[in-house]
């Protein structure tokens, strides 16, 4: 049986953060900023808004944009690594604001790669659950301090997809998910403190691992990386989606890219990237690839077809 | 003439006992440069590897950090181990993706000496 991926919605805080608001503060200077990651802004959610309400929002987008309504839903996945840290998480609050009743809601307390493991769970749960509702929201705003590093890269918002086993935009045909915990210090937030991150062994296993899981799943389903219309990847940074591109074979124009207006805003940049290039791209057709790759480490790569 | 030729004979037994004794230094020498020093090819192919990719000169001490002496960036680490593969065909592993391993020209040499043999 297949899954059908039918919408994709978004959701991002009015305030903008330009470079030269960083800069000041960090030491830095905007092209300095922009020269390392290629963000040029980024939207930082206010105090009162959490990871819940900016979930609800892509939610609510999503399903306006696939015309159904929350009533329809038979599994909800919320991933966020910026979420609460005790329980319940996030998911339980989207789920009662959606007004879901007795429907399964579950966290998946997973940055970057989150929204990936949710959509390739979703892609395998259609068949029991009936509709499954993805949402990715991340506050990273609220984990970074003064470390120029990582500071510079986040931002906030919040992404979401519907899956279904009814037919839809784009026909679902594989995914592989792989982690590899021992590099779990690598990167890492543990509820206090600042935000960890080796960039060095970050980017040099993100810059091997992306590729790779899309070579092995579009080995799978007999795809060359010529033959995709467009990769909907984490938003990590502009510079590994470059090389990512490189490494695969295909043109930047391929790899779609927001990170300049947004930054990386962890597990929610992939679905925010792929709601906005599906607003903007409703004639592609062909397959479309999303990745993604994060604290855990944990990666993959999923594959879907237009139908039609 | 015969303690001459003896003279001359010390003197030869004294010369070869020299030559032999030079002969030898000269061999253990030879294996010391092979067990400790780097192989040259090897070394300056490393160095001009490091010189593409940071666009550069690289440092002169070959135990220096790439990264701290900010020659290279986090992201031309990938292109440098690319770089590497592709220039001495080999395929580095996903665990030996260690910063640490490719963080100065003697690490990267030391690491293609061992993974070359």
């Amino acid at each position: 049986m297949s899954s059908y991926l039918h919408a994709f919605g978004a959701y991002l805080p009015e305030r903008v953060v330009p470079n030269a608001e960083l800069a000041e503060r960090l030491g830095k200077t905007s092209e300095w900023i922009e020269s390392v990651s290629g963000i040029q802004e980024r939207r930082w959610a206010s105090p009162e808004n959490s990871v819940a309400d900016m979930g609800l929002a892509a939610a609510e987008d999503c399903l306006k944009k696939a015309g159904v309504s929350a009533n329809t839903l038979g599994l909800l996945i919320v991933a966020s690594g910026s979420g609460a840290r005790g329980f319940p998480g996030p998911a339980a609050e989207v789920a009662d604001r959606l007004c879901l009743d007795s429907v399964p809601a579950i966290d998946l307390p997973m940055a970057s790669a989150g929204s990936l493991f949710g959509l390739a769970l979703a892609m395998r749960l259609t068949e029991v659950q009936g509709d499954v509702l993805v949402v990715a929201a991340e506050k990273m705003s609220a984990l970074i301090e003064n470390d120029p590093n990582t500071a510079i890269l986040f931002g906030d918002g919040a992404g979401a997809a519907l899956v279904s086993a009814r037919s839809g935009r784009w026909r679902m045909l594989d995914a592989v998910l792989h982690t590899e915990g021992k590099y779990r210090a690598d990167l890492a937030f543990e509820g206090t403190g600042p935000l960890r991150m080796n960039g060095l062994t970050v980017i040099l296993q993100a810059a091997r691992k992306i590729p790779s899981s899309i070579q092995e799943v579009l080995e799978r389903q007999k795809l060359s990386a010529q033959q995709v219309s467009a990769f909907l990847l984490h938003q990590a940074n502009l510079n590994l989606l470059t090389r990512v591109a490189k490494s695969l074979g295909v043109g930047p124009e391929k790899v779609f890219s927001n990170v300049q207006r947004y930054g990386n805003t962890s597990s929610a940049s992939m679905l925010i990237a792929a709601s906005e290039w599906s607003q903007t791209n409703t004639e592609t057709r062909g397959p479309i690839v999303f990745s993604a790759f994060g604290a855990g480490f944990h990666w993959g790569a999923l594959v879907a077809h237009s139908e039609d | 003439m015969a303690g001459g030729c003896t003279a001359i004979s010390d003197n030869a037994r004294i010369a070869g006992s020299l030559l032999w004794h030079a002969s030898l230094l000269w061999h253990a020498s030879l294996l010391w440069d092979d067990v400790h020093m780097p192989d040259l090819s090897r070394h300056q192919r490393l160095r001009k590897l490091v010189e593409e990719v940071a666009g550069k000169p690289a440092p002169e001490d070959d135990q220096e950090s790439l990264f701290e002496s900010g020659l290279l960036d986090s992201f031309a680490l990938p292109d440098l181990v690319s770089a590497i593969e592709k220039e001495f065909a080999l395929k580095v592993p996903d665990a030996d993706l260690n910063p640490r391993k490719f963080d100065s020209i003697a690490r990267m040499d030391a690491y293609l000496a061992d993974h070359m043999k």
